[in-house]
């Protein structure tokens, strides 16, 4: 149903966004699966127990996925490389047992009554989303993600707080997966833990990486590949697992920078040309 | 509580062969392999299908080491020869985790989704043995008598043999290895062949203990191993073991007493705040990574 | 603006170990404003140490760092950047895969200070202007738009020190800036530091090169195994027995 796929790719291309802000500062997360999980099992309390709109709802569930990625996020950022893979990792998985464990949002066999999400309500998250990252590529703010990206040292010393940056931005991811979470929990009507488990999280770290991550469209490029693909290729049904992980590999071996690996330069630089010429700046 | 201690001790063991396997791995590589898990869940069924196929266990037991070993060797070129960028570790970890969904996939092709028992013949899967008054089932004492045995060759291995130097270079520093003559990508593709074949054998301890194999233990044992080696001590093979052997016995413990999802739970923030407080893990000794990173 | 005292920079008995090593044992020293001040000595003598010290690199195990009158001992690189000290590296650390003009555009001061304020900054045009003013001044207006990656290590170094300016610090360390530079790119070095001595209070030169550091230094003081051991103007100093033997020890070679 083309209901469906809007959801589904549009929940995606948030989730990959949310790595994508984080990869933005130079940091790594595979902890987003459980942001997503915090979102949907929070947003979908506060509907089903509390009667909050999911409008309300979805927000709320972001800002308490931020909160715990900010705590999580301030110690672990220290942390660099295979150790925060690793950290990240261990969160993940310890959302989803913590979840399991408790009894109010059902265990291990997960809770429903979610509903309320439409194709609009996705629509209309990833417009806000993008938009925001557009207004974001086009700001000096981009500019110090770089910096602190490319050499936190190097950042440092003019000036910049690279913990404040990449916490801002890991809290940033969070709230994104978990906002999306809640769309998809209001989607599905029942939700529970084994549905965010780690491959999730590894799977939105590979949406992200296979689009590309050198600009903002790469990684909603790879989600949507990344989910319609099983969907085309229906005449391997029973093979889709297989030829989903062969799929990955090609692409990883053949274009480890992504599938958008050129790189928009020229917005930031045009902005800054027109920049000139607007105050008829000095001729060379 | 004797009796669940050695069952922690079995269990154990078999935790410290495939977190060994993913230390062995960090070591010469600097990189997780994420199909180290599925490896060893593989072992199972190789074991299960050599017996079905009628070989005696010893036969199995090679079969199982020599596939899981080969199949390392594949991972090897697949999923981390080709990745040599700077954000390796990135890619090998996702790219090793994509490997690690196709084995489980075809593994389910083949075998079906669900539990496969291990067939043993005569009475070997129950005979019991009686030990210093307590009754042991024969199949465990010898998975834990392989294991350890399996643990003190690797320490041999490393410790006394020209190949051990060798990794032993490598895991120091590949560039000086290089410069030493050390052929990097052999000593990888052998680091590889052992860690998978400790693997292999590790599901297949598993199940002959348990009488099954089954498709979901990579998650759940393999990647815990993980945590394991984490917290004993990220490229430390001692911290390795140590870490698998006491996370075993606390595990068997913990489930004695009902609380078995808590060690869960328990393991893996163990892990993280191992992680962001002592990298080294608990055994390991400081190897500054930031400097190869 | 700060009023500063005479002494912008102060520092007072600092000490430095790396597991047991001491690298740098009990230095004290003074940066006055106005002056260009040299800290030499042979390879080894712990002046990266102690810069890397007083810029918030590694914390300090001993000692104290005043700045203006005011304790910074123990703030962080970047704080100490937002309050007017500013450093550039050995071994050039620019943004290489971004633009000339972009690099000296994420130090301009005033939206540092406030990442997500930027995000919606508006005098953009304002620090298009101000950067654009700062790379005229070194000579790299017509590479504006080349990837910093691409500029010789002359232009390299310039811009690095450009960079450094655009946060309007009052004091700026350089930390071996002519390091690999032959004697024409190294006298350009020195004209370049000489033409930016008015955008500052005061500049710290670490250096090997004795005859840079004579004809652009105000005064030197010179490290050797982790401490002090002579300070003053450099003709006077590069005549001490005492410097001549720490240097001919290692690279006396030098002059």
């Amino acid at each position: 149903m083309i209901q469906d796929y809007v959801v589904f790719v549009g929940v995606n291309i948030v989730l990959a966004w949310s790595v994508y802000v984080i990869l933005l500062a130079g940091s790594l997360s595979f902890a987003n699966g459980g942001f997503m999980a915090i979102g949907a099992y929070v947003s979908g309390v506060l509907t089903v127990k509390f009667g909050v709109p999911l409008v309300v709802a979805a927000p709320i569930a972001g800002i308490a996925a931020g909160v715990i990625g900010v705590l999580v996020g301030f110690p672990a950022l220290r942390t660099r490389g295979i150790y925060l893979m690793l950290v990240t990792v261990g969160v993940a998985v310890s959302v989803k047992a913590v979840i399991e464990s408790i009894d109010y949002v059902g265990g291990i066999q997960g809770f429903g009554g979610m509903v309320g999400t439409t194709p609009w309500h996705v629509l209309g998250l990833v417009a806000l989303v993008g938009c925001g990252l557009t207004l974001l590529s086009k700001s000096p703010l981009q500019r110090i993600l770089d910096a602190v990206r490319e050499d936190e040292l190097s950042a440092a010393s003019l000036g910049i707080n690279p913990v404040y940056v990449k916490l801002t931005c890991f809290g940033a991811g969070a709230f994104l997966a978990a906002v999306a979470g809640s769309f998809y929990a209001h989607y599905l009507i029942h939700i529970s833990p084994d549905q965010f488990g780690i491959v999730l999280s590894v799977f939105i770290v590979l949406y992200a990486v296979l689009g590309g991550t050198n600009n903002m469209w790469g990684p909603p490029i790879g989600a949507a590949i990344m989910t319609l693909i099983p969907e085309f290729v229906r005449g391997l049904e029973a093979w889709r697992p297989t030829a989903f992980g062969l799929v990955i590999l090609v692409l990883l071996l053949i274009r480890p920078n992504g599938l958008l690996a050129f790189r928009i330069a020229t917005t930031r630089t045009k902005v800054a040309l027109t920049a000139l010429d607007f105050t008829g700046a000095r001729s060379d | 509580m004797i009796e669940q201690i050695i069952n922690g001790v079995v269990l154990g063991s078999m935790y410290a062969l495939i977190a060994q396997g993913y230390t062995l791995v960090f070591g010469v590589l600097d990189k997780l392999n994420f199909a180290h898990g599925e490896i060893f869940m593989l072992g199972g069924f190789i074991c299960v299908a050599s017996i079905a196929l009628g070989a005696p266990l010893p036969v199995a037991i090679l079969v199982t080491a020599i596939i899981a070993g080969l199949l390392g060797l594949l991972v090897e070129f697949v999923g981390f020869r080709k990745f040599q960028s700077p954000d390796a570790h990135l890619t090998s970890a996702l790219s090793s985790f994509a490997i690690g969904l196709v084995i489980i996939d075809l593994s389910q092709k083949i075998w079906g989704a669900e539990s496969v028992a291990v067939v043993l013949p005569g009475t070997l899967q129950t005979a019991t043995v009686s030990v210093v008054g307590l009754r042991i089932v024969v199949l465990r004492l010898a998975i834990l008598v392989i294991s350890l045995a399996l643990m003190f060759v690797l320490y041999l291995v490393v410790t006394r043999t020209s190949l051990g130097r060798r990794i032993r270079a490598v895991a120091e520093s590949p560039a000086k290895a290089a410069l030493f003559g050390i052929n990097v990508t052999r000593v990888n593709q052998q680091v590889f062949f052992i860690a998978s074949m400790m693997a292999g054998l590790a599901g297949l301890a598993l199940a002959l203990r348990t009488g099954y194999a089954s498709s979901d233990v990579g998650f759940t044992f393999g990647l815990k191993a993980l945590a394991i080696m984490a917290i004993g001590g990220m490229g430390d093979l001692r911290g390795a073991v140590i870490g698998g052997l006491l996370i075993g016995v606390l595990e068997a413990i913990a489930f004695q007493w009902d609380l078995g999802q808590l060690a869960d739970v328990f393991v893996w923030l163990f892990m993280i705040v191992i992680l962001l407080v002592r990298p080294a893990g608990l055994f390991g000794t400081l190897i500054s990574k930031e400097v190869r990173a | 603006m700060d009023v500063c005292p005479q002494s912008i920079l102060s520092v007072d008995g600092l000490c430095k170990s790396f597991r047991g090593l001491t690298a740098i044992d009990s230095v004290s020293l003074e940066v006055r404003r106005g002056e260009i001040l040299g800290l030499m000595g042979p390879n080894g003598a712990g002046k990266s140490v102690f810069v890397n010290v007083i810029t918030g690199l590694y914390p300090a195990d001993y000692g104290a760092v005043r700045f203006c009158g005011r304790d910074v001992t123990h703030l962080p690189s970047f704080a100490l950047a937002r309050l007017g000290i500013a450093r550039t590296f050995q071994n050039i650390r620019l943004l290489r895969r971004m633009t000339v003009l972009e690099n000296v555009l994420v130090a301009i001061k005033d939206h540092v200070n406030r990442p997500l304020g930027s995000l919606f900054a508006r005098n953009r045009v304002g620090f298009v202007s101000a950067a654009m003013a700062l790379l005229e001044h070194f000579y790299l207006v017509d590479k504006r738009d080349w990837l910093a990656g691409s500029l010789s290590y002359g232009e390299a170094r310039r811009l690095e020190i450009a960079r450094a300016l655009a946060g309007k610090p009052s004091l700026l360390f350089l930390d071996e800036p002519a390091a690999g530079m032959n004697e024409r790119e190294t006298e350009e070095l020195g004209d370049t530091i000489r033409a930016s001595r008015k955008l500052l209070e005061a500049i710290v030169i670490i250096e090997h090169d004795v005859t840079m550091m004579r004809g652009l230094a105000d005064r030197l003081v010179i490290m050797d195994a982790g401490r002090k051991i002579a300070e003053g103007r450099p003709n006077d100093v590069l005549a001490q027995p005492n410097v001549i033997e720490a240097y001919l020890g290692t690279d006396g070679a030098d002059e």
